[in-house]
């Protein structure tokens, strides 16, 4: 039995809920590898495209060019191997039946459900023995080559024997789109001569459809290496000269007699390059009702603590001064003391919207970055797996790649923890609002010299002023404050976070 | 006790590959500055590619006067005032220059003037004429360029003994220049002063002039440049230079034959060291390659935070170098999926008379790299066009995989071919095969045909010769 996976409507950015299909790369039948081009998605500000998570072969469309989708609403089914009918049905069915696939995990709640698509659109494969093309009133013309058309329609135009001057084109920059095939060919009465689904054979399928640079395919052929089993690094998804020589050179330390399996390779992320193409202004109006709405719907309560970050201070002065190619900060030794006290304080390493509570095993906390016109928060994902150098280097590639619009979807969201620090401005303290649905935030004042009593004794000392703001619908004060006093004992002997 | 920072992202020498990259990183929404300690536009501008093309460019139209009576234009060449020529080349230098300062102002970019000096990982201090302030960034780019360097037996201060710049911009003709190093600035010099009227000698320490080129292409020059009149000693080394009072004596070894070349001038090229004096590169550690800062394939040096591109970063020493490695090093940081600079081809041209033109693998490059190829070759003396336009001294040369049909390397010698170049490297960055690119269909009559003459004579088909 195959192995089915679907094609969802992606979220490219907080804002997004839903986009509109504006052209398909595939029909039914087409092999793709991984990240292959599926289909062109609009929203109100970006025209993008969404990727397949794994290779195979596409058994169903979803829904048509210019049905709105909700994100999470299900696009494609894609198999890796022979998958019958009742299969694909049974599959979509299980999705929502409608043809929405469960919200992914950072959809939000209020996703509308996927209009009911599925059935009326789905492209059912075409006999085994297809006929011959009949000629029709749509094949008259002349020669057609000059009309703009998709890939897939120009194909399958000229496998039923369509000229293309006889369709309407609708498609994007006026290109004859699949659907304006579907529609032609409803009017004459004509059946499209869609490709019936094929197995996907790995090693041995027929890669002539593979997209690779001319001198990549030459050298696959020589080398006996099936562009399907390359990656495609290139531009526009093309298998590169690299990429078949990096195929080649894997067949060669892989036992030579054995056949290699014939799974198709799939990347070791489904998150591959989700491109944030958020602008700021779009992103100051969503945090103003972020912030309004946390505000109002939150029922904040706060918790501060002094901690002495002498030790703290001189393990970071050690960690520079031995190694030039890290720079940590205070910043990110405190990122790891959270991580490393939230693994014993689930309650805080939390989401809730409301209704459900989910704690979580890994921390992936969310750090205040403040750019040009607002602040962002992008999330360091399991910071708890990270060392402090590794950290280091997480966050400013973070804090970088969040001012240039070029976050992942999981660096974007899923924040169970956050952190705003306001330190380097010289501010003390302050309160900070939930970044939800985490549950808890903290607020970090600037490190500064000040009284402390040692032993009975007047001192000095450096010390920051931490506060912790919580969800008191799911956060009550103890474990607050169990949280604050294992993150000052982390900070002021910070040899424990080696524990 | 975290700081906060000046800039998202700070560039350190506004040459090609620092304005580049300071520009790429605004766009991309990084908030920007260019420490910059002397001109905009760097070397390349100011003191380099452009200035020197502009002079010749004025050799050239020398020539073409000089050649004029040939096709019945009856002109006479009455005299060359060095000076004006001088004039041009400057004031296309500081134009260009001044438009770089207009593309930074435009792109929002903050240039800093001063010298620049990193003070530990993100932080830099510029000394500038109103003082000394420390910036903080978490990415700081070195983009310093390189410098010619001088042999030591030769004295800077000595009037007969020029830079480069003061090749560039010379009060009066040398009556006779010997130029130590015939690699693409040398052989540019040569070319030009040969030109303007002067005696010149080219001492070159390899077996052959331009010895990073393909052979066949160093022979075809090294003989175009004898029938000039310019003199080439080849597998000669400077030995000392004396001056005098009415000329000054290179004394040059060839095996163990000394001899002694009278001079006017004596200009030295034998190659670049990289500007990283009083950077503090040593304080942090930084892992250098020769002198040359060692990066990864995006630029990134060992050091947190601190990139280096261009010409400090290694050879090749060519301004587009430095602009692609600026650019990939910034969009990599930013997170924007680019092709390392490394994987991407370089041509790379010599703007003589002939010029030269070449990209990839030269043939005994392509034998050393154990491949399996052919060679196509193809006279300009069988071109059209070229023929047309008294043009005639030049040849393609192609080296062409047999087993994929990828162009491994392409080489040109001849009037323009610095403009024509571009087409093999869209090729081979495509990845095209010499099928496809005997499918492009050249236009009739022109000089670039013979580029894809030669590839057609890879394969023994070539149609005109
Ligand atoms: C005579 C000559 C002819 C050439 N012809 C060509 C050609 O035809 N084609 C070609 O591709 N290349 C040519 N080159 C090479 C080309 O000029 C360089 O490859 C190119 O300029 C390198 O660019 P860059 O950005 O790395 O550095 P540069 O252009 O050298 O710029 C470095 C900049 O950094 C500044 N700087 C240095 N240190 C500091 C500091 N501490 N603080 C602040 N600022 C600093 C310098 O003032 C300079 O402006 C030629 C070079 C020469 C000398």
């Amino acid at each position: 039995m195959a192995t089915l996976s679907a094609v969802v409507m992606p979220k490219w950015g907080m804002e997004m809920t839903e986009g509109e299909l504006a052209e398909w790369h595939v029909a039914v039948g087409d092999q793709l590898a991984a990240n292959a081009d599926v289909v062109d998605v609009e929203t109100a500000k970006i025209v993008n495209t969404v990727t397949a998570s794994a290779a195979g072969t596409v058994v169903r469309l979803c829904a048509s060019v210019g049905d709105v989708v909700p994100v999470g609403g299900l696009l494609a089914v894609v198999a890796d191997g022979a998958a019958d009918e009742a299969e694909i049905d049974a599959f979509v069915g299980g999705l929502g039946g409608s043809g929405a696939a469960p919200a992914p995990e950072e959809a939000p709640a209020n996703a509308a459900p996927a209009p009911a698509t599925a059935s009326d659109t789905t492209t059912a494969p075409a006999p085994a023995a297809a006929p011959a093309p009949t000629t029709s009133k749509l094949s008259e013309g002349p020669d057609d080559s000059d009309v703009p058309a998709s890939p897939v329609a120009r194909r399958i135009a000229a496998k039923s024997g369509i000229n293309l001057h006889n369709v309407t084109a609708s498609g994007r920059h006026g290109r004859v789109s699949l659907d304006d095939l579907r529609q032609a060919a409803a009017g004459a009465n004509l059946d499209l001569q869609l490709p019936a689904a094929r197995e996907f054979d790995g090693h041995s399928a027929d890669d002539s459809e593979v997209n690779a640079t001319p001198v990549a395919r030459r050298l696959a052929a020589k080398l006996g290496v099936n562009l399907n089993d390359c990656r495609n690094t290139g531009r526009h998804g093309r298998v590169s000269k690299a990429d078949v020589e990096a195929a080649a050179a894997k067949r060669g330390t892989a036992a030579p007699a054995a056949a290699p399996a014939s799974a198709p390779a799939t990347t070791p992320s489904s998150r591959v390059d989700d491109v944030s193409q958020q602008t700021l202004a779009g992103a100051r109006k969503t945090i103003a009702r972020v912030v309004a709405k946390a505000k109002q719907e939150v029922p904040h309560f706060r918790v501060n603590i002094d901690v002495n970050v002498d030790e703290a201070m001189a393990l970071r002065r050690m960690l520079n001064a031995r190694r030039s190619d890290v720079k940590v900060s205070l910043n990110d030794i405190l990122i790891r003391a959270c991580a490393s006290a939230l693994e014993n304080h689930p309650r805080l390493n939390a989401r809730f919207d409301g209704e459900t509570l989910e704690q979580h095993s890994q921390a992936h906390i969310a750090s205040a970055v403040a750019a040009e016109n607002g602040v962002l928060m992008p999330v360091l994902r399991d910071a708890g797996s990270l060392g402090l150098a590794a950290t280091s280097t997480a966050m400013r590639d973070l804090a970088t790649r969040a001012k240039t619009g070029r976050l992942a979807m999981d660096e974007m969201d899923g924040a169970t923890f956050s952190i705003s620090n306001l330190g380097m401005f010289g501010i003390d303290s302050f309160d900070a609002i939930i970044n939800q649905p985490a549950v808890a935030i903290l607020a970090v004042g600037a490190a500064e010299q000040r009284p402390i009593v040692r032993d009975g004794e007047l001192t000095s000392g450096l010390i920051m002023k931490l506060s912790l703001s919580s969800d008191h619908r799911v956060v009550d004060g103890a474990d607050a404050a169990q949280f604050l006093a294992e993150l000052k004992a982390l900070l002021e002997t910070p040899a424990m976070m080696l524990g | 006790m975290s700081k906060v920072n000046d800039y998202d992202l700070m560039v350190i020498g506004g040459g090609p590959g620092g304005y580049s990259a300071a520009i790429r990183s605004s766009q991309l929404g990084l908030k920007t500055a260019l420490i910059e300690k002397a001109e905009l536009g760097g070397v390349c501008l100011n003191w380099g590619c452009i200035p020197t093309k502009a002079l010749l460019h004025c050799a050239e139209l020398v020539n073409d006067i000089r050649s004029a009576s040939k096709y019945g234009i009856d002109v006479t060449l009455n005299s060359i005032d060095i000076a004006l020529m001088v004039g041009h080349s400057r004031n296309t230098a500081s134009r260009l220059s001044s438009g770089v300062a207009y593309l930074i102002k435009k792109n929002g970019i903050d240039v800093i003037e001063g010298s620049a000096a990193l003070k530990e990982p993100c932080v830099v201090t510029v000394s500038g004429a109103t003082g000394e302030r420390d910036y903080r960034s978490p990415h700081i780019v070195v983009a310093t360029g390189a410098t010619l360097r001088n042999l030591p037996d030769l004295d800077p201060q000595s009037p007969r003994v020029w830079s480069a710049r003061d090749a560039m911009t010379p009060d009066a003709n040398p009556g006779s220049l010997v130029v130590i190093g015939a690699g693409a600035i040398g052989v540019e010099f040569a070319s030009f002063y040969a030109d303007v009227g002067a005696s010149v000698t080219l001492v070159e320490a390899a077996d052959r002039i331009l010895p990073t080129e393909d052979p066949e292409i160093s022979a075809r020059m090294q003989k175009a440049l004898k029938s000039r009149g310019i003199t080439c000693h080849t597998s000669t080394f400077f030995d000392s230079f004396t001056d005098g009072a009415d000329q000054g004596v290179v004394q040059v070894r060839s095996g163990d034959t000394v001899s002694d070349i009278a001079c006017d001038r004596v200009l030295v090229a034998v190659g670049v060291s990289a500007n990283t004096d009083g950077l503090g590169l040593d304080s942090l550690g930084v892992a250098l390659d020769r002198g040359f800062i060692q990066t990864d394939a995006h630029g990134a040096t060992n050091v947190a935070g601190l990139y280096a591109i261009g010409d400090v970063a290694g050879a090749p020493w060519l301004a587009h170098k430095a602009v692609h490695e600026g650019v990939v090093c910034i969009e990599h940081l930013a997170g924007v999926d680019a092709k390392p600079a490394g994987e991407r081809l370089i041509p790379g041209c010599i703007y003589a008379r002939p010029q030269v033109a070449s990209i990839g693998l030269t043939e005994p490059a392509a034998r050393e790299a154990g491949r399996n190829f052919s060679v196509g070759r193809f006279d300009l003396q069988a071109n059209g066009k070229a023929l047309a336009s008294g043009h005639g001294d030049g040849m393609v040369k192609v080296i062409l995989d047999d087993d994929t049909g990828e162009i491994l390397g392409a080489h040109m010698i001849g009037y323009g071919v610095s403009e024509q170049i571009q087409g093999y490297a869209i090729a081979m960055g495509a990845e095209l095969t010499n099928k496809e690119f005997e499918e492009v269909v050249f236009p009739h009559p022109t000089q670039s045909e013979a580029m894809h003459e030669a590839v057609l004579d890879a394969e023994g088909i070539a149609l005109n010769q």
